[in-house]
């Protein structure tokens, strides 16, 4: 494992490293460094867009992970049902996916138009008036979710690849002994799949925090600052204010935070998390 | 059972259940997917319009006749053929570091018990932690000091060593791989390499193509770094080509074209997938890890 | 992993975000849009080529994406001036979006090897701020019309000189704000078409007019605030009053929008949707103006807006014409901003990318005429019979108002956080009623002043 293990940690840690010292200086990028301590982390907590950033991160994570995950898992447990067809309506679920980056920010954008998006005409459509979306304060975080949501086929497809590895029997033991499909999914699929879980949640968090290209795309952090999210609010600091020393502080309070996270979830693994090869895991 | 009616109405049947649930699936399954689908159809729809057709209250749904000559334009903007070569050599040569390298250093992360692996294991996680923008900066002064600036180096040689996220993945996955099998080749006298080579890799493959297919996606659609990277225009790729169409902060995006270009760029992905779906989700029953 | 879209076409308050600096194109689609590009100039039309000796000067440039056919345009005058000074200089030009273009600009600089020549935005003050553009007063004083008033807005250049004296930038394009009006709805109500006459006053009276209100609901509007909504609008009120929003445009030491004549103008703009019911509230406006503009849907009589609108609005299905701005307590103010390239001082070939920009403003002038990408700097372009042809009728009464105008920017370090993090999200709280313009105004100077007083 040593070559590979080694080059990650030159081609990133080592600018990792890097980014830390320089959370501890005032860097512009253009010119050289300059230490100045702590100051960056201090002035973070009394900055106002900090606070404002910290909180869209917040709200955005806690609802559009178990959103996410949620749905995911039961979009493939139907995915995971045999039927003729079924392998086009995977393609199609996981589509949004091959999409990802600009082209679906941009086009996200054009659908949630207040006046020409699909979606607004829809519900014009059935009577319903559809807010301005993405120029309202209380709606673009929600529209910035749905989005998310749209993207769910990567997630889903590594729980359906978990499912595959159910074996079949272990259902058809559990139906001789009368548990319903609901019962069914509850002891014996979520234990099999937990593992799969498991790396969904701690990704799903980490990809969370750091949602960017649709922020930065669709809203640009407004309006009024109601989709600034963390990742945004950093990336306006590292170039287009100029503070990348700020913008790295901001980053590793990030990195803290998602650390804590990871190792909570963890941490509490051993207690819902299913391995085969498991007692090796000490 | 079945041949008894009356006894048992046919839908309490284990086969009439079994249709029942295909039913309700496929009801469920055909909403979702036109939610899905929804944004793509206004896509196609919005890159098939002549310009002043696009922002029409209430909307022109289908296009007749459909104007093709968006497509035909996205193609005289862009040397669409150049691009797309560079595209394939970088995501290429992505796949292959990654495969390689990721499930190498995964199964040391699932099976050699060295001191500090589960250290060095939360380390490669933190590597995902950090917001690229701030490693940005030190990772563009590593690169440029060894000259490898407006190169595809910096867009491939990263792969070689390894990704976080792909690492990630396949430990979780030879984690759920029963022990055994490697206990009995251990008794043998085979090497760790031996055993990653003719043991793990081959009953890997499902989590190996998924990982093929993220990759290229996640390679496919990066247009940061290529941007910042390459300066060179002949070396641009796809992904890159698709922003020269989003217009400036004064001059919005002509959304005909724009939508003309995502639609054309995200044919080879799916072309790919379409492909690459029968190893990755019927190659996971064939590979015989379900015991 | 980033990306830009500023704004879509019109989305005031995503443009103003953009910093002042109006790089728009004038006549994009007027005459260009769809048409094929210039084809490569002659060769050597201009200056003498000198004897090649030795390899040129190579140079690398930096300007950001527009659209295709700006773009394609941009790299038509690269090869253009390579034609013109082969065997002495080089010009590597690459285009970016515009975000991109910065984060590549300063990694350049980070790594101690920047682009030689770019196109000047506020963000690149910064740039000035810490001593990395060239001071390019005698490369300026070099080029005999650059000294001559009838051809060039030179009193517009000391803007440019940050520090008093000295120039750092060659503009080559300009950009103004004018009122944009549809010629449809005023033939249809018999009313005369705005002109260089016409006051604020005059303004409401016509829209008064020409507002249709069927069943409850408006389905024309006499006015919209279009780009006088973004800071930089509003504050001409201000302007014309004799004030304005900070002490000065380079390095300004206090916001003063608190000042009763500049909060009148932000009244008079909100009273306008709220009073007299003429013109749409933020949210109608902004909904229909996300993509595409108010103005094109036909719905809309009047709007001001910036120059590069026309090329917006060439598309539309009826007839339009500009007007200069209206004036407000007897007087003219508008914003402008110039489209020009810096240098960087630590170019290892500073003649050559000086002369990229000089080139650019002297000899490719007469590029525009034709190609009509941008308004051209030089007077001789600017009111060339054949520039003027494919543009709207009233689009010389407009240029005539440059001695009205003022920058549209604010000088700073901090201008973008000035921008984004004050201006834009509270000017965005009062016209969606959520604030009074008092109380806006003095959100704006508190939390500005407070910015400026962190240095």
């Amino acid at each position: 494992m040593s070559p590979a293990i080694l080059g990650l940690l030159i081609f990133t840690l080592g600018p990792i490293v890097a980014s830390l010292l320089l959370s501890f200086t005032d860097y512009n990028i253009i010119s050289d460094p300059e230490w100045v301590g702590l100051k960056n982390y201090v002035d973070m907590f009394e900055e106002r867009l900090f606070w404002q950033a910290l909180r869209v991160s917040a709200i955005y994570s806690v609802v559009s992970v178990p959103l996410g995950l949620t749905l995911s898992l039961g979009l493939a447990v139907l995915l995971n049902h045999a039927m003729r067809g079924i392998s086009i309506f995977r393609s199609i679920y996981y589509m949004p996916t091959v999409i990802s980056g600009v082209g679906v920010a941009m086009l996200w954008r054009w659908l949630f138009n207040a006046e020409f998006g699909v979606i607004n005409v829809l519900l014009d459509g059935i009577g319903i008036e559809g807010p301005a979306w993405l120029l309202d304060a209380n709606w673009a975080l929600p529209a910035l979710i749905i989005t998310s949501l749209w993207g769910i086929g990567g997630t889903t497809l590594i729980f359906l690849a978990g499912l595959q590895a159910i074996p079949e029997e272990l259902y058809e033991a559990a139906e001789i002994d009368g548990a319903g499909l609901w019962s069914r999914f509850w002891s014996v699929t979520l234990p099999l799949i937990s593992n799969v879980t498991f790396f969904n949640l701690v990704l799903g968090i980490i990809g969370a925090l750091q949602v960017f290209t649709d922020a930065f795309v669709i809203t640009r952090g407004g309006p009024n600052h109601a989709t600034l999210f963390l990742s945004v609010y950093l990336y306006q600091h590292a170039f287009q204010y100029l503070n990348m020393g700020y913008a790295s502080a901001i980053a590793w309070f990030m990195f803290f935070v998602v650390m804590l996270l990871t190792v909570l979830v963890f941490k509490s693994s051993p207690l819902w998390v299913y391995y085969e090869s498991g007692r090796q895991e000490k | 059972m079945a041949t008894s009616p009356g006894a048992v109405p046919f839908w309490r049947t284990r086969r009439g259940q079994r249709r029942l649930t295909t039913i309700a699936v496929l009801v469920a399954l055909c909403a979702g997917a036109a939610v899905i689908l929804l944004p793509f159809f206004w896509m196609v729809s919005t890159a098939l319009k002549p310009a002043e057709q696009v922002y029409l209250s209430p909307p022109v749904w289908v296009p007749i006749p459909p104007r093709f000559e968006n497509a035909a334009e996205v193609l005289t903007r862009v040397p669409f053929n150049r691009y797309a070569l560079n595209t394939f050599v970088i995501v290429a040569m992505v796949m292959i570091g990654t495969l390689f390298s990721c499930s190498f250093a995964a199964y040391g992360f699932a099976r050699i018990n060295a001191p500090g692996r589960n250290l060095i294991f939360m380390l490669v996680l933190a590597t995902l932690m950090l917001p690229g923008a701030v490693t940005l900066v030190p990772t563009y002064l590593m690169f440029n000091s060894v000259g490898w600036v407006d190169t595809f180096l910096p867009l491939i040689v990263p792969a070689f060593f390894g990704n976080a996220f792909s690492i990630f993945l396949l430990r979780q996955y030879y984690l759920t791989i029963p022990i055994e099998l490697e206990e009995a080749a251990k008794i043998d006298g085979a090497s760790h390499y031996r055993i990653w080579w003719s043991i793990i890799l081959p009953l890997s493959k499902p989590v190996l193509a998924t990982i093929a297919v993220f990759t290229f996606v996640g390679t496919y659609n990066d247009f940061f770094t290529p941007l910042i990277y390459l300066s060179n225009e002949d070396n641009y790729t796809i992904a890159v080509a698709l922003s020269f169409f989003q217009g400036s902060p004064r001059i919005g995006p002509q959304m005909h074209l724009l939508m003309a270009a995502v639609t054309m760029s995200i044919i080879p992905p799916l072309l790919l997938y379409v492909a690459a779906q029968r190893y990755f989700v019927r190659g996971i029953v064939m590979s015989g890890i379900k015991g | 992993m980033t990306k830009l879209i500023g704004s879509r076409t019109s989305l005031i308050s995503r443009r103003q975000f953009l910093h002042g600096a109006a790089q728009g194109a004038a006549g994009l689609a007027l005459a260009a849009c769809g048409a094929s590009p210039t084809p490569t100039a002659q060769p050597g039309a201009t200056s003498a080529p000198a004897q090649s000796s030795g390899s040129p000067q190579k140079i690398r440039a930096m300007m950001w994406q527009n659209s295709p056919v700006l773009d394609e345009n941009f790299k038509i005058r690269a090869q253009m001036f390579n034609e013109a000074h082969k065997g002495k200089y080089e010009i590597d030009l690459q285009l970016l979006p515009y975000d991109q273009y910065w984060s590549k600009l300063d990694l350049a600089y980070g790594a101690k090897d920047p682009i030689d020549v770019y196109m000047w935005d506020v963000q690149a003050y910064s740039h000035y701020k810490n001593g990395l553009l060239r001071n390019l007063q005698s490369d300026f004083a070099a080029v005999s019309a650059f000294g001559d008033s009838a051809q060039y807005p030179l009193d517009l250049y000391n803007y440019w000189r940050f520090d008093g004296t000295n120039i750092f930038g060659i503009p080559e394009n300009i950009q103004m704000m004018s009122l944009f009006y549809n010629k449809d709805i005023f033939d249809k109500a018999g009313i005369a078409y705005p002109d260089a006459t016409w006051t604020y006053d005059k303004v409401l009276e016509v829209a008064k007019e020409l507002t249709i209100v069927e069943n409850g609901e408006t389905v024309q509007w006499g006015w919209d605030k279009g780009a006088l909504g973004a800071w930089w609008g509003a504050q001409t009120f201000g302007w014309a009053a004799g004030t304005s929003w900070f002490d000065k445009v380079i390095e300004p030491t206090k916001f003063t929008v608190s000042d009763p004549r500049n909060v009148e103008g932000l009244q008079w703009l909100i009273d306008m949707v709220n009073v007299h019911k003429v013109a749409p509230d933020a949210t109608q406006a902004a909904a229909i103006a996300q993509d595409v503009s108010l103005f094109q849907t036909g719905k809309l009589a009047m709007v001001a807006d910036g120059t590069w609108y026309m090329s917006s609005n060439a598309n539309s299905p009826f007839a339009w014409d500009m007007a200069p701005l209206p004036m407000w307590k007897g007087a003219r103010a508008l914003p402008f901003w110039f489209g020009g390239w810096v240098v960087a001082n630590a170019s290892k070939a500073p003649e050559a990318a000086v002369a990229w920009a000089t080139w650019s403003a002297t000899d490719y002038q007469k590029e525009l005429v034709t190609n009509r990408d941008w308004i051209p700097i030089r007077k001789a372009e600017r009111e060339d019979p054949a520039y003027l042809s494919g543009l709207p009728a009233g689009f010389k009464s407009v240029m005539d108002t440059i001695g009205d105008a003022r920058i549209g920017d604010v000088y700073h370090g901090r201008s973008a956080q000035l921008v984004n993090e004050v201006m834009n999200p509270t000017l965005g709280e009062v016209f969606n009623n959520n604030m009074t313009p008092e109380a806006g105004a003095a959100d704006i100077d508190t939390k500005a002043n407070e910015l400026l007083a962190q240095g």
